[in-house]
């Protein structure tokens, strides 16, 4: 196989770079592999990586133009062509630094509540759809791939404008706390501001997503739901702006 | 001076103090001509003695080159009351109690914050309640350091509240815990599942003022009149040293596994990539007696397909709670039903069915998922790995036919520094959340060793008044600092990565089928060799700072290297079996002889094995 990576080192590169490598095939081989071969057999590489398996989102990169986590992705026998993950700062080769992206979904889903959580109130039972969601949402990795693949994301960034939409990733950290039985805050108008109906619902989040439990536009549509239940039925609240009357 | 407050790299803290040169005084700073030429003379060597001048006597450089090997040796210093190395749980919950006593605290985390480590990796762990447990003594009491167990039982008090862990990680950010199908509490006898590690360095983060330092290796410890006064590291994005100065330091850097086996991306180990034990062996190279070394913790994990071999997050394992359809090479269920508790050892029962010759093609065995209702009686963390597979490798491991390859992987290992019931090392000033001695690989207890360990560091820290920088003394930081350039501008034709290969399929060798002398020798011997042989050729191919992948991996074999001899060797000294520790040639347990400890001594190189035996309780 032919494997093309976009090599950078900042302290001796004057910018970005295609390298080509020649990598042998293997049944059951994965981009990390591969990876690890370019290192080891062909010359220093740098990427991360962590868990090898879809939950720690370190190793998330982009392959052939789509943005998935290399642990887990299974390479067909062919040639391809592997990238940092877009719009994240690059460190060095595929190593990007998440740290403000990270950063901005902590904020978003910090528990809000009045009483401190008793094991009393974690031993009752909660609405097993709930339950069911959670064991879903929980499982958000903040690999970011869905954030890079999201077309309202990317049309944001591309035309400068105001950062309208949190991104599936940020609407999958409020959905946490929506499901959360322990959180109290209002998670509904959380995310009408945070651009619930700025998604289009296309589904790419859902589609690149490697945790496979959670359903993204089941959780638009719900959040979408209580939304409309509430006559929150588009952004409330509106965006600074100069010289507009109101 | 500012410092470094380059935003690019994503570090969260902005509060550098200063910069210094290694070499030179912070009293005798020149700056622009301060320089460290030291450091491409003492370069062919691996580890650097400080035969240097003092820092007094040091005089600035002429001139610096542009060769990088003697360019002037930069780094910024920190200035914190309570040091955390690690941000894993330990490190969680150490620096949250260090802060809940008043002090200013500093963390460092190997990796990206908030994905590094164990904790980083949202998995959802099964955890202990014990306070729900009638007589919860009995775990206390099945604990080998009394002394340790007896004043973290009075320090927490007769509240059962701090030791429901499950509780205090819902509280820390974790949601519903796993639930039944009608929305009431999954329990166990002793434990729940379903805390998602990672909202715990979140709330950290988000709850707390408590700086953090990410993507920052420490490597070494700042020791002055036999005091340590803080730590030692590389930021890895810029390869800019780091020191962190700190009236108190504790280490919590994790459980090192790396030298288990190699799978093609990974360990056969379920633990991550970076915990290679460097803070504790650093402390170890600077006297502190390791305890617990020939214990690792094992489980079972698949080990086919080798991209994800060994790994937890994606493989299909079959721990104590689901032994049900592990099967041998003739197709025999042989472990028989369910075992309640989580840390039996059923591994020394697939070791000995391993050793009769029912094993599998890579030495390991086979979980049938084949059979009704066999996928659905998986934990929670395996079960959704059926479903990937068939997309990432299209396997489908529920096909008539199909045999899961499962293996022995190490997923904890106990070599430590102990510590006294102050859980404090034999290095005043240096704590540490693990070194308890338990001869387990595994204790539940552990969970409560880092909130005393972070209470225990701040009382140290706020007795300390706080003028002590005045007899700072910066040969220790020099020192380490000319040993890690010194591993960096190396020259020789072993790379890194080989000898990691090496040194993980020695180990491996030894344990992955339950040990014995024969095994042991066989992998000490080798053990030898890497040290005699390829340690003094390793080399890093690709030189320059930023983000130095290979770098990094050649200052983590030193440590690996260390801690393997060290285990290798007190393997072979306990002739007995207990717990997760199977030794094939001596299968009993022998609580005559062996109801002690084996602490290991660094002395100029050279290691010494003491045993230590414990009280009977």
């Amino acid at each position: 196989m032919k494997i093309t990576v976009k090599k950078y080192d900042p302290t001796v590169d004057a910018a970005p770079h295609y390298v080509d490598y020649d990598v042998p095939f293997k049944e059951y081989m994965t981009l990390l592999e591969a990876l690890v071969y370019i290192d080891e057999s062909r010359e220093p590489l740098a990427f991360d990586f962590s868990c090898r398996g879809r939950i720690c989102g370190r190793c998330a990169m982009m392959l052939d133009g789509i943005a998935c986590t290399a642990c887990t992705k299974g390479l067909t026998d062919g040639d391809h062509v592997v990238e940092p993950l877009e719009r994240q700062p690059v460190i060095r080769d595929l190593v990007v630094d998440k740290t403000a992206t990270h950063d901005k979904l902590s904020a978003l889903s910090v528990r809000q509540w009045t009483k401190q959580t008793t094991w009393e109130d974690i031993q009752e039972p909660i609405d097993p759809h709930d339950a069911a969601m959670l064991y879903a949402v929980e499982r958000c990795a903040r690999c970011l791939v869905c954030q890079t693949s999201c077309p309202v994301v990317r049309a944001a960034v591309e035309s400068a404008g105001p950062d309208d939409y949190v991104g599936p990733a940020g609407m999958i950290a409020i959905a946490l706390r929506y499901y959360d039985p322990y959180d109290e805050g209002d998670r509904v108008l959380q995310a009408v501001n945070s651009g619930l109906w700025n998604c289009t619902l296309c589904g790419t989040c859902d589609a690149v997503c490697p945790a496979l439990e959670i359903e993204h536009v089941s959780i638009w549509n719900e959040l979408r739901e209580a939304a409309t239940a509430r006559g929150l039925t588009s952004k409330v609240g509106s965006a600074l702006t100069f010289g507009e009357k109101h | 001076m500012d410092g470094n407050s380059d935003t690019t790299q994503g570090n969260h803290d902005k509060r550098v103090a200063d910069v210094g040169f290694a070499g030179i005084s912070r009293r005798n700073f020149l700056k622009g001509s301060g320089a460290f030429l030291g450091a491409s003379f003492l370069a062919s060597s691996a580890v650097v003695a400080a035969g240097c001048a003092s820092e007094k006597e040091k005089a600035p450089a002429s001139g610096t080159s542009d060769n990088s090997s003697s360019a002037a040796t930069e780094f910024d210093t920190f200035s914190t009351d309570v040091l955390v190395v690690g941000c894993g749980i330990g490190g969680t919950l150490a620096a949250v109690q260090a802060y809940k006593e008043g002090c200013q605290v500093t963390v460092v985390d190997k990796g990206p914050f908030k994905a590094s480590g164990v904790t980083g990796m949202n998995w959802e762990a099964g955890v202990y309640k014990f306070g729900m447990i009638e007589g919860r003594g009995n775990w206390v009491d099945g604990f080998s350091n009394m002394a340790v167990s007896a004043k973290i039982d009075e320090w927490i008090g007769t509240s059962l509240e701090p030791w429901n862990l499950a509780l205090t990680f819902v509280r820390l950010g974790s949601s519903s815990l796993r639930r039944n199908e009608d929305g009431s509490l999954y329990e166990r006898e002793f434990d729940v599942e379903g805390v998602f590690s990672r909202h715990a360095p979140e709330y950290l983060g988000t709850h707390t003022d408590i700086d953090v330092l990410d993507n920052t290796m420490i490597t070494g410890l700042c020791i002055s009149d036999g005091i340590c006064t803080g730590a030692i590291g590389v930021h890895v994005p810029t390869g800019r040293y780091r020191v962190i100065r700190a009236k108190a330091t504790v280490i919590a850097d994790g459980g090192s596994t790396q030298m288990f086996g190699w799978s093609g991306t990974g360990a056969i180990s379920i633990n991550v990539p970076d915990n290679t034990g460097d803070a504790d062996m650093a402390a170890f190279r600077n006297g502190c007696s390791l305890i617990g070394t020939e214990f690792f913790s094992s489980d079972m994990v698949s080990i086919f397909p080798p991209a994800i071999g060994g790994s937890f997050a994606a493989g299909i394992g079959a721990d104590a709670y689901s032994t049900q359809y592990v099967m041998d090479n003739q197709g025999k269920y042989f472990l028989g039903a369910d075992s309640e508790g989580h840390y039996l050892p059923i591994t020394t029962q697939v070791a000995q069915a391993i050793l009769d010759g029912r094993g599998s093609e890579h030495d390991g065995v086979y979980v049938d998922l084949t059979q009704p209702g066999a996928a659905e009686q998986l934990r929670w963390a395996y079960g959704r790995n059926i479903e990937m597979w068939k997309n990432t490798f299209g396997i489908d491991v529920t096909a008539p036919g199909y045999k899961v390859e499962i293996g022995i992987e190490a997923f904890e290992h106990m070599g430590s520094p102990v510590v006294d019931e102050n859980a404090m090392t034999q290095i005043p000033g240096l704590f540490n959340v693990r070194g308890l001695g338990n001869m387990m690989g595994v204790s539940p207890f552990l969970h409560f060793l880092p909130p005393y360990a972070g209470y225990s560091a701040a009382s140290y820290a706020l007795d300390i008044d706080d003028d002590n920088d005045s007899s700072a003394d910066w040969a220790s930081v020099e020192e380490e600092i000319m040993r890690l350039e010194g591993i960096l501008n190396a020259g020789g034709n072993k790379r890194p990565h080989e000898i990691r290969h090496a040194i993980q399929n020695a180990v491996y060798g030894a344990f992955h089928v339950g040990a014995d002398a024969d095994r042991l020798n066989t992998a000490l011997a080798e053990i030898q060799r890497i040290k005699s042989e390829d340690m003094p050729q390793m080399a890093v191919t690709n030189k320059t700072r930023c983000y130095n992948t290979e770098w990094r991996m050649a200052i983590e074999n030193v440590n690996l290297l260390e801690l393997s001899e060290a285990t290798l060797q007190a393997s072979l000294m306990r002739e007995e079996s207990r717990m997760f520790f199977f030794r094939s040639d001596f299968p009993e347990t022998d609580d005559e002889n062996w109801m002690a400890n084996i602490l290991v001594n660094y002395d100029n190189g050279d290691f010494e094995y003491e045993i230590a035996p414990i009280a009977v309780q």
